[in-house]
């Protein structure tokens, strides 16, 4: 069997298509492994929930009144050093997480 | 809810946008490590195997919650309704149980099982503890029944408790103890009337937590059954 003589500027149709569909391969193992963490899943992109940091708390008698809180409303508590903070559910769902401190203590509060 | 320090220095969380078992991993901004926020526990970087401690915490109604510290503070923003959030309303019908964790050693209450039998004084590890689980608020607490004792006194006694018909000012039930008949709050764990008045029962570490959420994140936690 004899090879097809060398042509300067000629590639047989199959290598192109190989390169192609390697560079699709390598962008899609490369994409994979960005997205994969360590454990579970990425559902969502870092930091896609806006995250609290030592937020100013309201009296209890003003959220009340602006609507923040209603009496049925189930609220995370916490009591410490004399002091006492609710997250309440309704505004945690939005957060997810968040640094406070209570009592001199720093917290994180998850939901 | 947790104690964000680690051997002498204050962590910061973020969000890392990880689902894990249904519930989300947090990282914390100084080394990048991976955190379940269920446990409180880093499961990659340079953190990997710490632990968090736990800070004693309750989820109730805002009633029930002002009813008890009348001086608190309260997160504010946007209602929004519960997406991603353990419960369907508090009072909702979900599988939800009350997780009691000592040394790192969780013990499952479920409220549906709490219905029953809503006082539980029980034992878990070297702990002689109370869980009170309010069907009316569908709120579940969990205290030390040792008492702490002050300086010069004996160790505590075990008191065990009991549910009476007798109710607060705001109308929730009162605690007894067959010891003292003491009468205690129980969203307090403070005794109101009694030859211990004034004195409070130690917190414990206590978390809300769905059935399947507590059964994915500790395998070998214990379940307590009436």
């Amino acid at each position: 069997m004899t090879l097809p003589p060398f042509r300067p500027g000629y590639l047989p149709p199959a290598i192109p298509v190989l390169l192609l569909s390697l560079a699709l391969l390598l962008s899609l193992v490369s994409a994979a492994s960005c997205e994969s963490p360590p454990f579970g899943y990425q559902a969502v992109s870092r930091d896609a929930f806006p995250v609290f940091d030592n937020p100013r708390l309201i009296p209890g008698a003003q959220a009340e009144e602006e609507g923040t809180v209603y009496p049925r409303d189930a609220v995370i508590g916490i009591a410490h050093g004399g002091e006492a903070k609710a997250y309440p559910i309704t505004i945690m769902g939005v957060h997810e997480l968040g640094n406070d401190t209570i009592g001199g203590v720093p917290i994180a509060i998850s939901w | 809810m947790y104690r964000r320090e680690l051997e002498g220095r204050v962590l910061s969380f973020g969000h890392a946008g990880i689902l894990y078992e249904n519930s989300f991993v947090m990282y914390d901004r100084g080394t990048g490590s991976l955190w379940v926020h269920v446990t409180g526990e880093a499961r990659h970087g340079p953190l990997k195997g710490k632990r968090l401690t736990f800070m004693p915490s309750t989820v109730t109604t805002w009633e029930n919650w002002k009813a008890a510290h009348p001086g608190s503070l309260v997160l504010p923003g946007y209602r929004r309704g519960g997406f991603m959030g353990t419960y369907n309303g508090i009072r909702g019908a979900r599988d939800i149980g009350l997780a009691v964790v000592v040394r790192f050693q969780a013990k499952l209450y479920t409220f549906r099982d709490l219905r029953r039998r809503p006082v539980v004084n029980d034992r878990f590890g070297k702990v002689s503890l109370l869980v009170f689980y309010s069907e009316k608020e569908g709120t579940a607490t969990a205290w030390n029944r040792r008492l702490v004792f002050a300086q010069g006194e004996l160790p505590g006694r075990v008191l065990t408790f009991r549910v009476t018909e007798e109710r607060t000012q705001r109308g929730h039930r009162l605690l007894a103890d067959a010891e003292t008949e003491s009468r205690w709050n129980w969203l307090t764990g403070e005794a109101q009337a009694g030859p211990l008045k004034g004195k409070k029962l130690a917190p414990l570490l206590y978390n809300p937590i769905l059935v399947g959420r507590f059964h994915a994140h500790y395998p070998q936690g214990a379940v307590w059954r009436p």
